[in-house]
C-alpha cells in the first residue's frame, strides 16, 4: 500500500502530468508539418512597380461591430464613407478563441488555429503556415509594420521597417497608440513611396477595455482618434493613388469587447467585428456594393479568413491550398467570371485534397457567366467553407484518453486520503458533475453553486431545529444572508442580465412594484472614497490579525484614486515583498497574500471580500462538513464575477501597480484575483484546520476535470465545443492546479 | 380550527417566512416582487392554510412542526397527510427551479411558474403518498389483530 504522504504527492504529480499532456497535445495540433507549398509558377512580370497595388491594413484591437454601427458611435468619417458607398462594410465573424493571436492568424493565413492557441497566446512562435505577408515579401514587396509586437514575433524577418509596442501592458492606452501614429508622418508623405503594404495594429481600445471597463468615457475618445487616423490614411491614399494604380485600405477588428470591457468568450459582442474596405485608383467606379439602402445596419456577414483570400487576390497571388477563405474581391472588381473561376478552382482543390464528401456544382466546363450557376456557386462556397471550418476543429482524442486515465488514478489516490468515518452524503458532491453535460448549465454554473449553497445551509438549519441553540441558529441565518448578498454582488454582469430582454420570455406577473437599482458592484464603484474608508473600518473590525495588513492596501487604493502612480508602485512593491514575512508570522501563506489581494481588487469588491471572509469564519464556527465546504468554496469562486468563459478573466487587477510587463507578477496577480473568493473563504475558516476538507475539494476538482474531458470527447462535433466545453476545460485545469497547490501550503 | 386572530397571525407569519426563504434561495429582492409574493402565497395555501383548519391549538401546531424536523413523535393520520403534503410541496418548488438555468427560453421557464407548478404537483404527490401510507399501516394493523 502507498503511504498517505505518497498518495498526497503522487495524486498531485499525476494531475500536473495530465495538464501538461493536455496543453502539449492541443498545441501540437497547430505545429503539424505544413505540406510543402509549391510556388505555382507565379510571376510578377506583368506588373510595373508603379502600378502594383498598395495596401494599408489597419487592425484596431477589440473593435466590435457596434463601436462602428451604433448611432452613438463617434466615428463619423468612416460611417459617412460607408453610407456614401465609398467604402464597404462587412460583418466578420471572429471564431473562438476571441483573443488576438489566433484572430491575427486567421487574417494572415486564411486558416483557423485550434483552441490551443489560447494557451500559447502569450508565447508566440514564428508562423509556419503560408500567409500573405511572407508571400508578398518574397516577391520583393516592402512591408512596413507598426503596432502590437505579436506580429513581429510571428513574422520576424518579413518587415522592412517596424516598431513593436507591447500588447500585455494594459494600463497604457495613450502612448501605445501614439507610438504607432507618429510613424504616419513619414509613412504617409507623398515623396516617400517606400512601402507596398503598411500594417498598423492599434492596441489602445483593447487596453482601455481591460483597464477601465467597457463603458469608460475614454472609449468614444479613442474611437474618434481612430476615425481621425483612418481619415488621414484615406486622404493620403486618395491623393497619392494614380489612375493606373490600385490602393486598398482595410480597417478591421481582431475580436470584440464585452460590456465589461473584456473578451475571450463567444457572445455576439465579442465575435462580431467590422471589416471596412476602401478601394482607390483604377476601376474605382466598378464596385458591386449591392444596392442595399442600409449598408451600415445590415452589412454582409463574412468570416475573418475571407479577408486573407481577398488580400491574396489584391496582390494577384495564388491562394495557398491551406486557406479556405472566400475572397471578397468580387465587391471591388467587375470581372465576376474570373472571380468565380478562381474561387471554384481553389475550393475544388481543397475538396479533393481533404476528400470531403461534397459534390461539385459543375465538373469541367462551367459557364461562369450563368446567373444560376453563380448563385449556386455562392451557396456551394459557403457549404464547403463551413465544412472545412468544422473539420478544422480537431480534438486530440488519444491524449484525452490518457489524461482521463491519469486523472482517474489521481482521483482514487486522493480519495484514499479521505477520513475513514465517511457519511454517504460526502459522495453527493460528485453528482454535480452530471450538470457538465449540458452546455447551458456550464454557462450558468454559478447559479447551480449558489442554489446548492442556499440549500446546504437550509438543510443545516433544519437539522439544527431540534437542538434550537439560539446562537447557532443566528450564525446559520447570518451565513445564509451573507451568501445571498454575495450571490447578487456581480449579478448584472451575467450573460442573462446583459442579454436583450426581448429574447427572454416575458414576465408573467406585473412588475409595477419593482424598482431596478444597479447591483452593489456598480453602486459602490461610484463613491470610491467613502467606500474605501467604510470598508477599511469594517475590515479593521472584522479582521483579527494585525491591522497593518489592512491599512497598507487601503493606502494603496487611495494613492491610485489620486493618481499618485509612482508612490503606489513603490507601496505595491513593498506589499508584494511583505507576503513572505506575513506568511511566516501568521503561519499561513493565504493570510500572507491577503494584503496584496486587497490592494489589487477593484474598490467595489473590498466589501465582498469581507463578506466572503466572514462566511469562512461562520463556516468554521458552525463546524460544517465537506459537502458544505465544497459548495460554499465553489460559490465563493463565482461571487467575484467569474464564470466558465474566458472573457470574465479580469486583467485590470493583474496590472495594478506595475509600470511594465512583468509576466510572473502579472500571472501571480491574475491568479490571486481570479481565486480571490476561495482564498478569502479559506483565510476565514483557517485553511490549516481544514486539510481534510481541502482533500475533498481536490478530489472533486479532479473528478470535475475528468468529466469535462469526457464531455470534450463526446461533444467534439457540438456547436458549442469551442465556446463552452473547451474554456470549461481550461478553467478546470486552473482549478485543479490551484486547489492542488493550496493543499501544499 | 384555530381562533381567527391566531389563524391570521399564523398565516401571515408563515407567508413572511416563505417569502424570505424564496429570497434566500435566490429570488430577486428588488424585482419580481409580485412573482415572489404569489409563490409565497401558493406555499402558504398548501401548507399553512390547511393547518389552520386542522389544528385546535397553536401549541399543537408548533409541536408537530418541530417533531417533523427531529423525525420523531407520532402525528395523527390527518396531521401526517398535512405534513407529507407540505414537505413534498416544498421539495417540488425547490426541485422545479432546476429548469431556470437551461437556455430553452420558453415562457414556462419564467420565474415563478416552474416553482408554482412544482409546489402543486409536489402537494398532490405528498397527499397521495400519505394516504397510501395510512392505508398500508391500517392494513398491517388489521392483519395483526386478525392473526391474534
Ligand atoms: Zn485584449
Amino acid at each position: 500500500m502507498i503511504s498517505k504522504k505518497g498518495k498526497f504527492w503522487i495524486s498531485r504529480v499525476l494531475v500536473v502530468c495530465a495538464c501538461a499532456l493536455l496543453v502539449y497535445s492541443f498545441v501540437a495540433l497547430d505545429i503539424t508539418p505544413t505540406p510543402p507549398t509549391e510556388e505555382f509558377g507565379f510571376k510578377d512580370g506583368n506588373q510595373e512597380s508603379s502600378s502594383s497595388p498598395r495596401l494599408v491594413f489597419m487592425v484596431i484591437d477589440a473593435f466590435r461591430l457596434s463601436f462602428l454601427t451604433s448611432s452613438k458611435s463617434p466615428m463619423s468619417f468612416t460611417k459617412s464613407e460607408i453610407t456614401k458607398k465609398s467604402a464597404k462594410l462587412f460583418d466578420a465573424y471572429a471564431r473562438m478563441p476571441t483573443v488576438t493571436l489566433p484572430r491575427i492568424t486567421a487574417y494572415l493565413t486564411g486558416t483557423l488555429p485550434s483552441f490551443g492557441t489560447v494557451l500559447t497566446n502569450l508565447a508566440t512562435a514564428e508562423m509556419k503556415t503560408a500567409n500573405w505577408i511572407s508571400r508578398i515579401q518574397k516577391i520583393g514587396k516592402k512591408v512596413h509594420f507598426f503596432g502590437d509586437d505579436t506580429w513581429i514575433r510571428l513574422l520576424p524577418r518579413s518587415f522592412e521597417k517596424f516598431e513593436g509596442v507591447t500588447s500585455f501592458f494594459v494600463s497604457d492606452y495613450t502612448d501605445v497608440d501614439n507610438n504607432v501614429t507618429r510613424h504616419l508622418d513619414t509613412e504617409l508623405s507623398n515623396t516617400n513611396h517606400s512601402w507596398d503594404a503598411l500594417i498598423l495594429h492599434y492596441l489602445g481600445l483593447d487596453h482601455i477595455g481591460h483597464s477601465l471597463g467597457g463603458s469608460s468615457s475614454k472609449i468614444p475618445e479613442k474611437l474618434k482618434e481612430m476615425d481621425d487616423v483612418i481619415g488621414r490614411i484615406h486622404k493620403y491614399l486618395k491623393s497619392s493613388t494614380s489612375v493606373d494604380q490600385e490602393s486598398y485600405l482595410i480597417v478591421c477588428g481582431d475580436h470584440g469587447m464585452t460590456a465589461a470591457g473584456s473578451h475571450g468568450g463567444a457572445s455576439p459582442d465579442e465575435t462580431r467585428v467590422p471589416v471596412v474596405i476602401w478601394k482607390f485608383g483604377r476601376e474605382e467606379g466598378n464596385k458591386n456594393y449591392g444596392n442595399q439602402d442600409d449598408s451600415l445596419k445590415q452589412p454582409p456577414r463574412i468570416e475573418q479568413i475571407d479577408v486573407s483570400s481577398t488580400i491574396f487576390d489584391v496582390f494577384n497571388m495564388p491562394i495557398p491550398i491551406e486557406s479556405y477563405g472566400i475572397s471578397l474581391i468580387n465587391y471591388f472588381s467587375d470581372d465576376e467570371e474570373e472571380y468565380f473561376e478562381k474561387q471554384h478552382n481553389q475550393f475544388r482543390r481543397i475538396v479533393q485534397a481533404k476528400h470531403l464528401a461534397i459534390s461539385d456544382i459543375c465538373d469541367e466546363n462551367c459557364d461562369y457567366s450563368d446567373k444560376f450557376i453563380k448563385s449556386a456557386l455562392k451557396k456551394w462556397f459557403l457549404t464547403v467553407q463551413s465544412e472545412l471550418i468544422g473539420s478544422a476543429s480537431e480534438v486530440p482524442n488519444k491524449s484525452l484518453g490518457v489524461c482521463v486515465f491519469l486523472l482517474l488514478v489521481a482521483l482514487t489516490l486522493s480519495m484514499g486520503l479521505w477520513n475513514l468515518h465517511l457519511s454517504k452524503s460526502d459522495f453527493f458532491i460528485f453528482l454535480i458533475n452530471i450538470t457538465y453535460f449540458a452546455s447551458s448549465l456550464i454557462e450558468e454554473e454559478h447559479e447551480i453553486w449558489y442554489y446548492l449553497g442556499s440549500t446546504v445551509v437550509a438543510i443545516r438549519a433544519l437539522r439544527n431545529f431540534k437542538i434550537w441553540n439560539k446562537t447557532e441558529v443566528k450564525s446559520i441565518f447570518f451565513l445564509a444572508f451573507l451568501h445571498r448578498i454575495a450571490c447578487s454582488y456581480t449579478q448584472s454582469t451575467r450573460r442573462r442580465w446583459i442579454m436583450d430582454s426581448s429574447l427572454l420570455p416575458p414576465s408573467i406577473f406585473s412588475d409595477t412594484l419593482d424598482f431596478q437599482p444597479n447591483n452593489l458592484n456598480t453602486i459602490l464603484n461610484e463613491y470610491p472614497i467613502i467606500v474605501i474608508l467604510t470598508c477599511s473600518l469594517f475590515w479593521m473590525y472584522g479582521y483579527k490579525q494585525s491591522k497593518f495588513h489592512i491599512i497598507l492596501p487601503m493606502v494603496s487604493h487611495f494613492l491610485r484614486l489620486f493618481e499618485l502612480t509612482q508612490f503606489n508602485e513603490v507601496l505595491m512593491h513593498f506589499i508584494r515583498l511583505s507576503i513572505l514575512p506575513i506568511s511566516y508570522s501568521t503561519g499561513s501563506v493565504l493570510a500572507g497574500c491577503l494584503p496584496l489581494l486587497l490592494a489589487i481588487v477593484p474598490v467595489s469588491q473590498i466589501l465582498l471580500l469581507l463578506v466572503i471572509y466572514n462566511m469562512g469564519k461562520l463556516f468554521s464556527k458552525l463546524n460544517l462538513g465537506s459537502v458544505e465546504f465544497v459548495t460554499l468554496c465553489m460559490s465563493s469562486f463565482f461571487y467575484t464575477g467569474n464564470s466558465n468563459s474566458l472573457s470574465t478573466l479580469s486583467l485590470t487587477s493583474a496590472y495594478v501597480g506595475l509600470s511594465s510587463y512583468q509576466p510572473i507578477l502579472v500571472g501571480l496577480q491574475l491568479m490571486l484575483y481570479t481565486f480571490s473568493g476561495p482564498i478569502l473563504f479559506l483565510c476565514g475558516c483557517n485553511a490549516s484546520s481544514c486539510t481534510s476538507l481541502l482533500n475533498h475539494l481536490f478530489s472533486y476538482r479532479i473528478s470535475s476535470m475528468c468529466t469535462s474531458l469526457i464531455c470534450l470527447y463526446i461533444f467534439q462535433n457540438h456547436l458549442f465545443i469551442w465556446s463552452v466545453y473547451s474554456p470549461k476545460v481550461v478553467y478546470d485545469m486552473a482549478h485543479v492546479i490551484f486547489f492542488g497547490l493550496i493543499g501544499l501550503l | 380550527m384555530l381562533s381567527l386572530p391566531v389563524a391570521a397571525r399564523f398565516v401571515t407569519l408563515s407567508w413572511a417566512v416563505f417569502y424570505i426563504l424564496a429570497v434566500l434561495f435566490g429570488a430577486p429582492f428588488f424585482s419580481d416582487i409580485i412573482a415572489t409574493a404569489v409563490l409565497a402565497t401558493a406555499l402558504t395555501a398548501v401548507s399553512a392554510l390547511p393547518a389552520v383548519f386542522l389544528f385546535d391549538s397553536e401549541e399543537r401546531a408548533v409541536e408537530v412542526i418541530l417533531q417533523l424536523f427531529s423525525c420523531e413523535g407520532n402525528p395523527t393520520p390527518k396531521e401526517s397527510v398535512l405534513l407529507f403534503n407540505s414537505v413534498f410541496a416544498f421539495l417540488g418548488a425547490w426541485a422545479a427551479a432546476a429548469v431556470h438555468p437551461l437556455d430553452w427560453d420558453r415562457w414556462w421557464q419564467r420565474y415563478p411558474l416552474p416553482s408554482l407548478v412544482g409546489c402543486f404537483i409536489g402537494a398532490v404527490i405528498g397527499i397521495f403518498i400519505a394516504i397510501t401510507r395510512i392505508f398500508v399501516i391500517k392494513r398491517t394493523a388489521y392483519n395483526k389483530t386478525k392473526k391474534r
